[in-house]
């Protein structure tokens, strides 16, 4: 998970994370940079610093796309649908068998790990932030 | 359960097209053809879907010619590299399409099943191949197919690629099932046990 800095052509800070990062990112005024992980973390992390500052673990890895709204009662909230899948979550979720390493275009082999870290769901989750 | 990948979709589908609607999947009357898509002379047209009025082979008398085959089984599996089968199929393992190394067949598990379904393709993403895939081949690549999950060839299978030492099929293997439809689709082949003649 890359901020980068095009001015000064690098990365303005860097968090680690073991399997790629196919959610989006949503960043919000107050300068919070929401994603998941495929293993399961939905994240806040100072947009400035980088600084991973709240994190909660769902019920499945995340690669959907996080969004910000204003809810009817004026206070702000944060949405994300967990559930692994797709191409990259399919040795999780999907008509493969782990027993062929290029399953998948050979996904299966890259993410052979993520079965013991998530499994296949599909939850929304909605966070209010502090008002 | 209804929209994990193709397989589910295709079940799906065919689900709520037909007349009894059943939990789970129906999300309503199906949707009416678009006018521009009648007639189309490009759309694969398979009537063959779970729960389909459409018949799957029981038995055809050129498979015999394929079982007991070493040199089938071995051009079959040179063939499915060159046809590129393993797009979507990878080494059986799966992919864009199912797995073809376990024991779940939609279509029927027996050779002359898996014959068919090449030859006719399968609703959401298998082509046609009959008629552009010589049939002796399209026998080779079925008989490989069906190789791929007999227990011979998994104990062959060194590294994480399998299906690259695959066994004959003995024609035993198709005297009963040794396969299953998947979980929850309506349609059950597991009663053509009819053997090869």
């Amino acid at each position: 998970m890359t901020a980068w800095d095009p001015v000064q052509r690098k990365p303005a800070w860097v968090v680690k994370e073991n399997f790629p990062v196919w959610s989006g990112t949503v960043v919000t005024g107050g300068d919070l940079v929401f994603y998941g992980s495929m293993d399961g973390w939905f994240k806040a992390v100072n947009a400035k610093s980088g600084e991973v500052v709240w994190k909660y673990k769902v019920d499945s890895g995340i690669i959907g796309q996080p969004i910000s709204y204003r809810g009817p009662d004026g206070h702000q909230y944060i949405a994300v649908l967990s559930g692994v899948g797709g191409w990259s979550g399919a040795v999780v979720s999907g008509p493969v068998d782990p027993r062929d390493g290029s399953a998948a275009l050979g996904m299966v082999n890259a993410m052979s790990d993520l079965p013991k870290y998530t499994t296949a769901g599909g939850t929304l989750y909605v966070f209010s932030l502090p008002h | 359960m209804c929209s994990r990948f193709p397989i589910e979709l295709c079940l799906c589908v065919a689900l709520m097209t037909s007349v009894a609607p059943l939990s789970g999947c129906y999300k309503g009357p199906p949707p009416a053809m678009p006018a521009e898509q009648t007639g189309s002379v490009n759309a694969i047209d398979s009537a063959l879907s779970p729960g389909a009025d459409h018949s799957v082979v029981v038995n055809d008398p050129r498979a015999a010619a394929y079982y007991d085959n070493a040199d089938a089984v071995n051009t079959g599996r040179i063939l499915f590299g060159q046809f590129n089968c393993s797009g979507c199929h990878s080494n059986g393992g799966g992919g864009m399409g199912p797995s073809l190394m376990d024991d779940e067949w939609i279509y029927g598990g027996r050779l002359e099943q898996i014959h068919q379904t090449i030859v006719e393709g399968r609703p959401n993403g298998m082509p046609a191949w009959g008629g552009k895939i010589p049939d002796q081949q399209i026998w080779q690549i079925a008989a490989y197919v069906r190789s791929m999950s007999l227990p011979q060839t998994l104990a062959a299978e060194t590294g994480n690629t399998p299906s690259q030492s695959p066994a004959p099929v003995p024609a035993a293997a198709d005297h009963h099932n040794g396969w299953s439809p998947p979980p929850e689709t309506t349609n059950d082949y597991t009663t053509t046990t009819r053997g090869p003649d």
